[in-house]
């Protein structure tokens, strides 16, 4: 039966695409013994542009080359008809959004940076869960800023500048042996900057199976680094939340308790 | 793409016991504790090696060398612990690196390997700076661990686990 497929593997018949506009996508169109490409019949609506190469890929096997461009935002459905034998598979064009990081040398990058780093992210298929991780960036937020309250943060390592006044995120967020690689943010420890570059280039790159979960991970890092991100959210935690560490780890030290895993992290409070 | 050889980790026993006597100590001690003895429900194991997405594996473990230390003129020698079946974790350790791992199996797509190749800050443990004496100086650090459990953990990646070598 004829179908469009991707160009590597022949048995999974596509039924919907996603393509961003002026990006080319190649397709393959499966099982049409056609004799030439001009008897192939090719349908589609103004939003796309699709042309059949004239050499089959596989003449034997009925196999042709089919290119798509993404001319303007919209869907379509490409047919490929060829007497009786009927192929089509549909075509969502829309802009591409661009996924970037808040700049680094503000609170919001940090943040976000921490976050990402410090999260179990989608590339953990059997640990993974989008609605879990956004909620444990959360809770790692609410860490930060009880450590910030706290009456004594020099117990979570925090230092303050001689001359300054009050503890800030940035002391609390680089405290010496706290946190991975963010003792001196912004010059982030290279292990720690291989990752985030790592899910922004994921989060780019629309033809990765797991772009959206990885563009989504991004933004929900961003959004628990912002300002208002603990508006609605209620520490039920009886001391408050005060640490993470990921599950499988050492337990930590000082007056933790454990309160409850989340997202393959185990969240603790104080005894 | 580079070539892949996976042999028993015993093989390399002799020539890592330098690197392993050190951190081992505690986990030998523990082991010949007879409460541990007497246990007989301990699951069976399985190998990395057996796993249904072990060529995803080593393409994931090619791409870490190309990332993390790039420019390798050697061989690269990684040590993944058996685990239980249906465990979610289990830990590998890279030799020439002295990272370890923390990590989840993954499946047959490359992909479902990535939160190896990009583990979060508390999944990569820097043996070198990472490992501390006692539970007190972990504190309350995110990924701290204590000298003991380091050893745990390189004893059952070291000597009891797989080796797969990453030869670029």
């Amino acid at each position: 039966m004829a179908k469009f497929t991707g160009t590597g593997n022949h048995n999974v018949t596509l039924k919907e695409i996603e393509l961003p506009k002026t990006e080319s996508k190649r397709l393959h169109l499966v099982d049409v013994k056609a004799r030439v490409a001009t008897d192939i019949k090719l349908t589609f609506g103004s939003n796309i542009k699709a042309s059949i190469k004239r050499v089959p890929f596989d003449g034997s096997k009925g196999i042709w080359v089919v290119d798509i461009k993404g001319r303007n935002d919209g869907k379509t459905t490409l047919t490929a008809q060829f007497g009786n034998e009927v192929a089509t598979v549909d075509i969502k064009v829309f802009t591409k959004t661009m996924i970037i990081l808040p700049l680094e040398s503000t609170q919001h990058g940090m943040l976000t940076r921490l976050f990402l780093a410090e999260s179990i992210n989608p590339g953990n298929s059997l640990l993974y869960n989008e609605k879990e991780s956004k909620m444990s960036m959360i809770w790692m937020r609410q860490v930060i800023e009880n450590r910030l309250k706290h009456k004594t943060p020099y117990i979570f390592g925090a230092k303050k500048p001689s001359g300054q006044g009050k503890y800030t995120i940035y002391d609390i967020v680089k405290a010496k042996n706290q946190f991975h690689g963010f003792e001196d943010y912004p010059k982030t420890f290279s292990v720690i900057k291989v990752n985030i570059t790592g899910f922004v280039t994921i989060a780019n790159d629309y033809n990765h199976p797991k772009r959206k979960l990885y563009a989504d991970f991004i933004e929900n890092a961003k959004m628990a680094a912002s300002e208002s991100a603990l508006n609605g959210f209620f520490d039920e935690s009886l001391k408050g939340l005060y640490g993470w560490r990921t599950k499988g780890a050492s337990a930590p030290g000082g007056s933790f308790k454990e309160y409850k895993s989340l997202a393959g992290q185990t969240f603790y409070t104080l005894k | 793409m580079g070539l892949c050889e996976i042999k028993s980790a015993a093989a390399h026993k002799f020539a890592l016991t330098v690197i392993a006597m050190f951190l081992t100590t505690a986990y030998v001690t523990a082991d010949v504790n007879p409460k541990n003895q007497k246990n007989t429900d301990i699951p069976s194991l399985v190998s990395i090696v057996d796993s249904p997405g072990f060529e995803a594996f080593k393409l994931t473990l090619s791409h870490i060398v190309k990332e993390r230390n790039p420019g390798a003129d050697k061989l690269q020698h990684f040590y993944v612990a058996r685990y239980p079946e249906n465990s979610v974790i289990t830990y590998m350790f890279w030799q020439e690196m002295k990272l370890l791992w923390i990590m989840s199996p993954g499946g047959l797509d490359e992909e479902s390997w990535l939160g190896v190749r990009y583990p979060s800050g508390g999944q990569l443990i820097d043996l070198q700076n990472g490992v501390v004496s006692t539970v007190d100086e972990v504190g309350s650090s995110s990924y701290l661990v204590t000298k003991d459990w380091a050893a745990r953990r390189l004893f059952e990646t070291l000597i009891k686990g797989d080796l797969i070598i990453v030869n670029q």
